[in-house]
């Protein structure tokens, strides 16, 4: 092939300007330290760096959730733990109030200093973080209680599904707080006594069993009352019982029969056969979700020719138990009571009082263990969190970091190709024949 | 018969022979640095010998017949074809470029990071939804995130009206190019009346090729007529643009483009034929060269024309703005503000064209509401009634990150699957792939059309060696004849002046 000057001049600038384009290239992810800086020079590596990055990002998020749940639970758990102190401190004093021996002066002073701890219950019950009542659901600038000892909430309900969740993962929820009737119990018709049923209607109990029915009194079921409604996600089911029937309590007339006969019912409307199942505790009959994404809760019961309170079915509401503004606690209920018995010398009333105090012991311990376990499981989750964090930026790094020794290599030698090139182009270029004719 | 004075004759056609090639040199040297010129050598042969006499056929001299202009016009058509190819990924991989740098990603500007930012700021919010605090930053990311949207939908449309803009001015080039051919037509073919060849305008002729070539899918032809006569066309996209000695226009007719101009871009020039009385005629057909990847560029919208360019990357930040709001505002209305009233708009949805509102939302108008600028209790984070720190429906708007079903597809109809990063994701793969297509395609039509050019001038360039080679090989040819001058003076001398004095 014939070879000109200018065909040398021309390949040797080509050839040192694709030189400065490497080295440019080189430079510019020295000075960045990145291996690309725009989509088109890794459309991959790219595309991974930015999930990568909201990975991160998310996650930085996550975190600061976690903290923040984990001082929100700090503040309810330092609150339990002076509640414990406080209603220990009332047992010792009830124990002390027990014994027929005290004068009116003693069992005056055992009173007076009860009344204090129930102000300081009240007190406790109103604990904030923040500026955000701890126990009043979603109405976190509401007091939970008023100095009565009944419920506050600026005239409104509380409901124990207002759980505050902060998001602790991808599609993980925490609940931070704790509702106030869950603490403190609620007692519609003024009750204070810690039995079965109301220990279970402060753990919530109503609302894990939705509807149920108290068999309390003797039920006689004519064509008159022989019928109610179910309402299963949104749409009424009238269930019709067998009549004439009476649930006295007989053999072949008891609780368990009725239940048979409900079920029987159930399983007979397919919309619910398989959905819907009753169970019997005890006394009662618990309508039960068998569906895990529906809440026992959202099954709600209505009369239409009886009055299903005949049935001893809770009236028409859901069963969960929302408490109104006004409504009596059961705690403090139970301290108003004993400081009754206290003043009006009642012994057999301050011997009940310990055992709804240890009722309200036992309660409580079990929100704190709750809270313990919650607690844990933050904690796990922060330092899961941590290691999650650390593995995407080692793979973020690894994705679109340059390797600064191998960079500085690469341009080392560009550098040394760059030079031989301008060397040899220096000599390639200057002689040519008119060099040599004289 | 042998005559006294022919061999001066001969002697001088050497001469003259000489100095013709040393002036040839002398050209060559001069214009081996210009652009298109090739190199050229005299042809010279013996002149016609004469018979009759007894020693043989005697020789008369040498004469210069012609001179020879080194081109390949095989290569020639060989680089007309090829370097649009090459102008056309280079011009593609600049408004690829352009774009990627619209959008700005990986950095800490893009969509991915206001986007982050935006859903943050939510997320601070379920914490504690009643702090004004945190509503106004939900509300101020939000502006950040629209903000951002609303300059890259701005510099596409800027993008959109430069590269009209050198469209036209390209147009405008390949007829000022076609007008210097057909006047070099012109010239060319007078001189060559006579038959020899006009070397040099020749070459300024295939220079302008050249860049014309560059401009459009043009295809060249020589015709030879009668008498050996050469007549030059050029045609572009099947309709002649250059034919002899006339030539037809181009124009542009500016119309506006629906989904274009009316985001702000203006009328686009289309191209077309513009008939003599000055009239507009039908579109060119244009398929090659630095016209096609701009009018790419420009017009690409993945429908109607078939490549990825400025407005397809205009209508996916469109979609993306439109069916973001619409989703996040379904979700926002659900919702109760800190009053306990049912949500409003997050962004507006202004009336227009569509009776749909939210079909008339673009990465131009896309705004959160003033309502809720200008007071931030609105922001609905709760879900019902009775509590302030109700946060569901700001976890639910949290939850709209993740969502699979907010996008429809251009028209608004059918939904397509995906969450909003991976929308902005898939949008900005796709550049990115074509992106570094077009470079790849750019750096191999290049070292095609590299290859072809050093060909032709391997062919046609200027050797200084073999120049001055040359230039010395004629110089002692030139001597040589003149010596033989001298030397034949020297014999007459000898014949006239010293011959025949011996009876003196």
């Amino acid at each position: 092939m014939r070879i000109t000057n200018s065909m040398m001049v021309n390949s040797m600038m080509r050839n040192m300007s694709r030189n400065m384009v490497r080295m440019d290239t080189i430079q510019q992810s020295l000075a960045t330290g990145k291996k690309f800086l725009k989509p088109s020079d890794d459309p991959i590596g790219v595309s991974r760096s930015l999930r990568l990055n909201t990975d991160v990002s998310v996650m930085d998020q996550f975190k600061r959730n976690v903290d923040d749940a984990m001082s929100w639970l700090e503040t309810t758990e330092k609150a339990t733990d002076n509640i414990i102190e406080v209603l220990q401190r009332a047992r010792e004093l009830t124990l002390q109030g027990a014994n027929g021996a005290n004068t009116v002066e003693e069992r005056k002073k055992i009173s007076d200093e009860i009344g204090q701890l129930r102000n300081q219950l009240v007190a406790l019950a109103n604990s904030s973080y923040a500026g955000s009542y701890l126990f009043s659901g979603y109405k976190t600038d509401k007091p939970l209680l008023k100095e009565d000892g009944t419920y506050d909430l600026g005239g409104l309900k509380l409901s124990t599904d207002e759980n505050i969740n902060y998001g602790i993962g991808v599609g993980e929820n925490l609940g931070i707080n704790f509702i106030g009737q869950r603490v403190f119990g609620y007692a519609n018709d003024g009750a204070v006594d810690f039995d079965k049923s109301v220990a279970e209607s402060l753990k919530g109990r109503q609302v894990l069993n939705g509807a149920f029915v108290d068999f309390t009194t003797p039920i006689n079921l004519d064509a008159s009352n022989n019928q109610f409604k179910l309402n299963y996600m949104g749409t009424d089911y009238t269930i019709v019982l067998n009549e004439p029937a009476v649930y006295d309590g007989t053999p072949g007339q008891a609780l368990s029969d009725l239940r048979a006969d409900i079920e029987s019912k159930l399983t007979a409307i397919a919309a619910l056969n398989g959905k819907v199942t009753i169970n019997q505790e005890g006394g009662r009959l618990y309508f039960t979700s068998l569906d895990p994404a529906v809440a026992d809760n959202s099954i709600m019961l209505k009369n239409d020719s009886l009055d299903v309170k005949l049935l001893g079915f809770t009236s028409e509401k859901k069963s969960s138990s929302v408490v109104n503004s006004g409504d009596k606690t059961q705690l403090i209920g139970a301290f108003d009571k004993l400081i009754q018995d206290l003043n009006s010398d009642n012994v057999k009333g301050i011997e009940q009082a310990l055992t709804r105090l240890s009722g309200h012991i036992n309660n409580i311990n079990a929100v704190r263990a709750e809270l313990g376990v919650k607690y844990n499981r933050l904690e796990l989750t922060s330092n899961r969190i941590t290691d999650d964090t650390l593995n995407l930026k080692a793979l973020l790094s690894k994705n679109e970091d340059a390797d600064m020794s191998e960079v500085i290599m690469n341009l080392k030698m560009e550098e040394n190709v760059y030079r031989a090139s301008l060397a040899g182009g220096a000599r390639i270029i200057q002689p040519s024949l008119v060099d040599f004719l004289r | 018969m042998r005559t006294t004075f022919g061999t001066f004759t001969i002697a001088t056609s050497g001469l003259f022979a000489s100095q013709r090639s040393l002036d040839i040199t002398s050209h060559n040297i001069s214009n081996s640095n210009t652009e298109g010129y090739s190199r050229q050598r005299v042809i010279q042969r013996a002149t016609v010998p004469i018979g009759g006499d007894p020693t043989g056929i005697i020789g008369t001299g040498v004469e210069t017949y012609d001179i020879l202009r080194f081109r390949s016009e095989y290569l020639d058509q060989k680089y007309w074809g090829q370097a649009k190819s090459h102008a056309e990924w280079r011009v593609k991989t600049e408004g690829l470029e352009d774009i990627e740098a619209i959008f700005n990603e990986p950095s800490d500007t893009g969509i991915r990071k206001v986007m982050d930012e935006f859903f943050a700021s939510i997320e601070e919010l379920t914490k504690k939804s009643e702090d004004i605090t945190n509503r106004v930053a939900v509300i101020e990311k939000a502006q950040t995130f629209v903000a951002s949207i609303n300059t890259m939908g701005r510099q596409l449309i800027d993008s959109i009206r430069e590269t009209n803009f050198t469209v036209k001015n390209k147009v405008y080039e390949v007829n000022s190019l076609a007008e210097q051919i057909t006047n070099l037509n012109k010239q060319i073919f007078n001189m060559e009346l006579g038959g020899n060849k006009a070397n040099d305008l020749r070459d300024q002729r295939g220079l302008l090729v050249d860049k014309l070539s560059a401009l459009a899918d043009i295809s060249v032809s020589e015709i030879t007529g009668e008498n050996n006569s050469k007549y030059f066309n050029i045609s572009l996209g099947g309709i002649t643009l250059v034919n002899h000695y006339n030539r037809n226009k181009l124009t542009v007719h500016n119309e506006p483009v629906p989904g274009v101009s009316d985001l702000g871009a203006g009328d686009i020039s289309q191209i077309r034929w513009e008939a003599p009385d000055g009239s507009t005629l039908g579109a060119v057909k244009i398929t090659g060269g630095e016209l096609r990847g701009l009018l790419d560029v420009r017009d690409g919208d993945f429908d109607k024309n078939a490549y990825r360019g400025l407005p397809y990357y205009l209508n996916q930040l469109n979609r993306f703005a439109r069916d973001f709001a619409r989703e996040f505002n379904v979700q926002h209305k659900a919702g109760l503000d800190i009053n306990g009233n049912q949500g409003g708009n997050f962004f507006d949805e202004p009336s227009g064209a569509f009776a749909e509102n939210w079909k008339n939302i673009t990465c131009i108008n896309f705004k959160v509401s003033s309502t809720l600028r200008s007071d931030p209790a609105l922001l609905a984070a709760a879900s019902q009634k009775d509590g302030i720190s109700n946060n569901e429906n700001a976890k639910m708007l949290v939850g709209f990150r993740s969502k699979k079903d907010i996008f429809f597809d251009l028209s608004g109809g059918q939904k397509i699957n995906g969450t909003p990063d991976d929308f902005v994701k898939s949008f900005l793969s796709t550049l990115a792939v074509d992106s570094n297509q077009a470079k790849r395609m750019s750096k191999n039509t290049e070292a095609i059309v590299v290859q072809t050019n050093i060909k032709r001038m391997s062919e046609s360039g200027v050797s200084i060696d073999e120049e001055m080679s040359n230039m010395v090989k004629f110089q002692h040819s030139y001597n040589a004849s003149a010596r033989m001058v001298t030397t034949l003076d020297k014999v007459l001398d000898t014949m006239i002046n010293r011959l025949g004095l011996v009876g003196r």
